[in-house]
């Protein structure tokens, strides 16, 4: 134990892995995170509702998209990065990545219930309905599923460690699911529309209404951030409880 | 976009209930999340000025 200890501290990926180490650094990301969540939402909802004009075929409701668009890229993001830390912590046995993987479960699954919701708002006016059991809604569904599992299988288990790996098997299966979600308006007929914007393509959409768009998914990117860190820093605490790092960052808080 | 009023802006051209449901599950969503993870970072630092180290190992 002493001799891995040793060898771990010559890497800076191990040293920043560390708990006190990465409750200390988080805590300044967070404010930084939150800060442009809220400076880029402000500007984001300005392009959105006074800068972007009416939209020629579906009037104001286009709006919705400014929400939409970026909850439904944030859910799958949320989901990838999700899997990656489960796989670091599953190979390294790394508690900070299987810490990370725990505290962006209930974020990302916010997200895909908003892209969810937002979708059925903008599908009643757009297509005449609330809900289709195509290929896109249906495998969105099923990602808001896989983090509802992960969380469930997670809190099952009362070894915590044991709780990780399982919880991280199921994270890493699901991954299957986001490439099925993204290409799945191109894989088979769908009420949902193409991409309005895709790499090596012009965007289908007017300038204003891309720029409102993109900004709004910055802000809820920062706020995903900010959300999973400071999730992950009460994490550490609560995993860490007894230690005398842990004692000593509430001591001075106090 | 000029919306000539606040009423006009309110209405959203008649999808008020449409848009302003989305944005409003949006800042629900935010606003419990947020609160929620203020309060449990806060528990989490109480709980471990109250229990003194050593009283339980690493996990």
């Amino acid at each position: 134990m002493h001799e891995t200890t040793q060898i771990q501290s010559g890497f800076r990926f191990f040293h920043y892995a560390s708990p006190p180490e990465f409750y200390r650094l988080a805590g300044k990301a967070v404010p930084a995170a939150a800060g442009l969540a809220a400076i880029l939402a402000l500007l984001g909802l300005y392009l959105g509702f006074f800068v972007a004009p009416t939209d020629a075929q579906q009037g104001e409701a286009y709006r919705i998209m400014f929400v939409h668009v970026p909850a439904a890229w944030m859910a799958m993001f949320v989901y990838v990065v999700m899997a990656f830390w489960a796989a670091v912590g599953f190979i390294f046995n790394t508690r900070i990545s299987s810490i990370m993987a725990n505290a962006l479960a209930p974020t990302g699954a916010s997200m895909a219930f908003l892209a969810l919701w937002t979708g059925a708002l903008w599908g009643r006016p757009a297509w005449g309905t609330y809900w289709d059991w195509d290929a896109r809604m249906t495998s969105t569904l099923i990602l808001l599923f896989l983090y509802m599992g992960f969380m469930a299988l997670h809190s099952a288990i009362d070894d915590v460690r044991r709780a990780d790996r399982a919880a991280g098997v199921l994270a890493l299966v699901g991954v299957v699911n986001v490439p099925i979600i993204y290409f799945s308006v191109q894989w088979w007929n769908s009420l949902h529309q193409g991409s309005s914007i895709s790499l090596g393509r012009a965007p289908t959409i007017a300038a204003p209404m891309l720029a409102a768009m993109l900004v709004m998914a910055l802000a809820f990117w920062m706020y995903c951030i900010a959300a999973a860190l400071t999730r992950a820093r009460a994490i550490v605490l609560e995993r860490e409880r007894g230690n005398e790092w842990v004692h000593a960052v509430a001591e001075r808080r106090a | 976009m000029s919306w000539g009023g606040w009423r006009a802006f309110l209405d959203m051209g008649g999808y008020a209930g449409y848009v302003w449901g989305a944005y409003g599950a949006v800042a629900l969503a935010v606003l419990i999340e947020t609160v929620g993870l203020r309060a449990r970072l806060a528990r989490a630092r109480r709980s471990a000025r109250t229990r003194r180290p050593g009283s339980r190992g690493r996990s």
